[in-house]
């Protein structure tokens, strides 16, 4: 196979932060949104970008993430001249080793690179909530000359420094690199996506590998290496919507931003779908006693009680009387008879029958 | 070895529903705001395990080829299961000869290749559910060439209209098939579902052709019922014959009703279908929604009572709607009140401020129609 550009997802991660929600499933398989799994949106954006050849790095949990990806039939990545290939650590005649950092995720992975004949290697994270075109920020990367890409994207100055800060030119040219400084000179931050030019990324993941001290680590070491050895690296400004869903909180805000009219994301939007496997679930039902309002609901849940500015996932269950506020239901929860919800994360097939009153800034994970 | 069985869906004299079936059939026609009426009975053989589907198409072929697609979707092994769409292409110009005995002579070599031990045939308008896998095993142990599974019905006044009725002998036989004409309102009536050897079934086209180039399959078993025994099987639970515009008004609004629904939607029998890849629905503030089934990908911004609503519907501020079925993909404008009516795929409710039928005759209007 030639493919001018292919896809390596880093879906490996264990998401500790994510509590109880990751402890049987990879961040990446994590529900999102009423009817997807976080996984949905880099693959849909690796499908709508007209790339056909994607791997995507698994570890951590790994049974329920790699059944869910299975061929990528999902997301269209299964047919003629595609590939969609699982990829975790595994025996090699020199040994076996776990991936241990980012790096070396795609070190382990060269010889499946080396295969797809690729010009260019685009590195996603798999847990990320946003919809790009890659083909655009290839097309930055061509014509800027650049050997790495990276996309990012503005944020508040007083959040910048949670983030990884780019200090880029005029041109876009990468300076210099801030690891979640205390002093940002810049409001850029690195959405941890990047293009590659393949063979210079090949020779930086085994000189990295070789290297005595590193973490293995594409933002500790990879990037700083090759910036400091004079390659040109490109900051490529996004301005759509992009969210990290790493915590608790930022999963139930970024579930609540879907609520916004104004919100960025854009997820009813038709000309950029965001695929997902089908549930086969029956319709939903809203029942004589149900009032809904500024909410999402999935096909097959049975809505029976109050849903206000929430989100419902499919064959969730809402008792009459339930009172469900400010909170993202996951797959087949069943909240009770007069139960009031407020402010929470209901885990996948937990049954509430008790009052879960979260608050703004206290948003309770409630997962059996 | 296991036994091989081949599903047949007969699409064949299928009744209509008027102007909503001008450009489709009743298979390929919404049902529920999700589904088609043909994924009930293609469900209804892959959760009987039953591996290899043929489609018995007698027109509309674009309209049934864009819901089943490969048919992938109601097949467990798609290596060692087959699905195929069968169509008449000689004869369907020629209404009179455009048979599903003709269409399974000229699509004979489906019938060969798959060389099942057993076939079930069943019809897309008749909704039930019902696992074959047991009926497949009563039907082998009763060593009968063909089972038929009938209904008894209270309504045959109003429903099942030209469905066959069954005399029963106190032995379980079909003694006799009389059209239904609704002289009276109790009685058997048979669903189309069949369950034959493969034999059985080339004896039947070879004496239905033998006999008439107009008989269908039913024209032969009807000729053969009094030389050959033909085992009834009744059938419990949901069953309704959707048969006329008004019957689809009103038997989907019926299964509103859980108590209606939960006899048709049974625990570990899951419903398949095309998947459309739409976000949910979502519901706006100044939504009211009550008893109704809504499909991903609407909007709703105003008020559904008692409806249906399919895929990526628009319903706008102040819109009320009630008692009707709104197709995927409809724009329901500002303040419009809609009731008792049936507004098909993709149609625009712009202009007008009512759309009001009555559920004896509801008001339709046609696909891509802006009114």
């Amino acid at each position: 196979m030639k493919e001018e550009m292919v896809a390596m997802i880093l879906a490996g991660g264990r998401g500790t932060r994510l509590k109880s929600l990751t402890s049987k499933i990879a961040k990446p398989a994590v529900f999102f949104g009423g009817k997807y799994r976080i996984i949905d949106f880099v693959l849909s954006n690796v499908a709508n970008s007209g790339i056909n050849c994607v791997g995507v790095a698994t570890q951590y949990e790994s049974t329920v993430l790699n059944n869910y990806i299975g061929t990528g039939a999902s997301w269209g990545l299964n047919g003629t001249g595609a590939l969609t290939s699982i990829l975790p650590p595994r025996e090699t005649p020199d040994g076996a080793s776990w991936y241990l950092g980012t790096a070396d995720a795609i070190y382990q992975n060269i010889d499946w690179l080396d295969k797809t004949h690729c010009e260019y290697v685009v590195i996603l994270s798999g847990d990320h909530i946003y919809k790009m075109d890659y083909s655009d920020m290839l097309k930055f990367h061509k014509k800027n000359g650049a050997d790495v890409t990276i996309a990012c994207i503005d944020v508040p100055l007083e959040e910048a420094s949670r983030f990884g800060i780019i200090v880029a030119d005029k041109e876009h040219k990468i300076q210099e690199f801030q690891e979640k400084p205390k002093n940002p000179k810049s409001t850029l931050a690195s959405m941890g996506i990047y293009i590659f030019t393949y063979k210079l990324l090949r020779d930086a993941l085994i000189k990295d590998h070789n290297a005595e001290k590193t973490d293995h680590d594409f933002g500790k070491n990879i990037l700083p290496y090759l910036l400091n050895n004079g390659r040109s690296l490109y900051a490529y400004p996004f301005t759509g919507y992009w969210k990290d869903v790493g915590t608790i909180k930022s999963l139930w805000e970024s579930n609540m931003d879907l609520l916004d009219s104004d919100c960025l994301l854009h997820l009813f939007s038709k000309d950029f779908k965001i695929y997902s496997a089908d549930t086969c679930s029956r319709p939903q039902y809203i029942s004589p006693s149900a009032e809904v309002k500024d909410s999402i609901i999935n096909q097959g849940a049975v809505v029976k009680g109050k849903v206000i500015h929430s989100i419902v996932s499919n064959e969730a269950v809402i008792e009459p009387g339930a009172e469900i506020v400010n909170s993202f239901i996951m797959p087949g929860a069943v909240i009770k008879k007069d139960v009031k919800v407020n402010y929470a994360i209901v885990g996948s097939k937990t049954v509430v029958s008790n009052d879960k009153i979260g608050k703004d800034e206290d948003i309770i994970l409630v997962n059996d | 070895m296991a036994i091989k069985v081949l599903g047949l869906v007969d699409c064949f004299n299928n009744p209509n529903f008027g102007p909503m079936t001008r450009h489709r059939a009743i298979a390929s026609t919404s049902f529920l705001g999700r589904y088609a009426f043909i994924d009930f009975v293609l469900s209804n053989f892959l959760n009987s395990k039953i591996p290899s589907i043929g489609v018995l198409c007698q027109h509309h072929i674009r309209s049934l080829s864009r819901h089943v697609g490969s048919g992938r979707t109601w097949i467990t092994n798609t290596k060692i299961g087959d699905f195929h769409v069968l169509y008449d292409e000689p004869n369907i110009a020629n209404s009179s000869y455009n048979t599903d005995v003709a269409d399974l002579i000229e699509n004979r070599w489906f019938l060969k290749q798959v060389n099942p031990d057993y076939v079930v045939i069943s019809s897309p308008h008749v909704v039930f559910q019902e696992d074959f896998s047991q009926l497949l095993a009563d039907h082998i142990a009763s060593k009968s060439r063909i089972s038929l599974l009938y209904a008894h019905v209270t309504g045959l006044k109003s429903s099942f209209i030209n469905a066959r009725k069954v005399y029963i002998s106190d032995r379980g036989k079909v003694t006799k098939f009389e059209i239904n004409r609704g002289e009276t309102d109790e009685g058997d009536v048979s669903l189309g579902t069949m369950i034959m050897d493969y034999p059985m079934l080339e004896n039947l086209i070879e004496y239905a052709s033998g006999t008439s180039s107009f008989f269908s399959l039913a024209d032969a078993l009807n000729y053969v019922s009094p030389s050959v025994l033909i085992r009834a099987v009744k059938h419990n639970g949901y069953v309704r014959s959707f048969d006329s515009l008004k019957h689809y008004l009103k038997y989907s609004l019926e299964l509103l009703d859980e108590s209606v629904y939960n006899t048709l939607f049974k625990e570990n029998w899951p419903i398949y279908t095309k998947t459309y890849d739409t976000p949910p629905t979502l519901y706006k503030p100044g939504a009211l929604v009550k008893n109704s089934t809504i499909a991903n990908g609407s909007i709703i911004e105003g008020t559904v009572i008692n409806s249906i609503v399919g895929r990526d519907v628009k319903v706008h501020k102040g819109v009320v709607i009630k008692n009707s079925v709104i197709g995927s993909g409809a724009v329901i404008d500002v303040n419009t009140h809609i009731e008792n009516a049936i507004v098909d795929k993709e149609a625009q409710v712009l202009h007008v401020s009512e759309v009001i039928g009555t559920l004896d005759d509801p008001l339709y209007i046609a696909r891509g129609d802006i009114v």
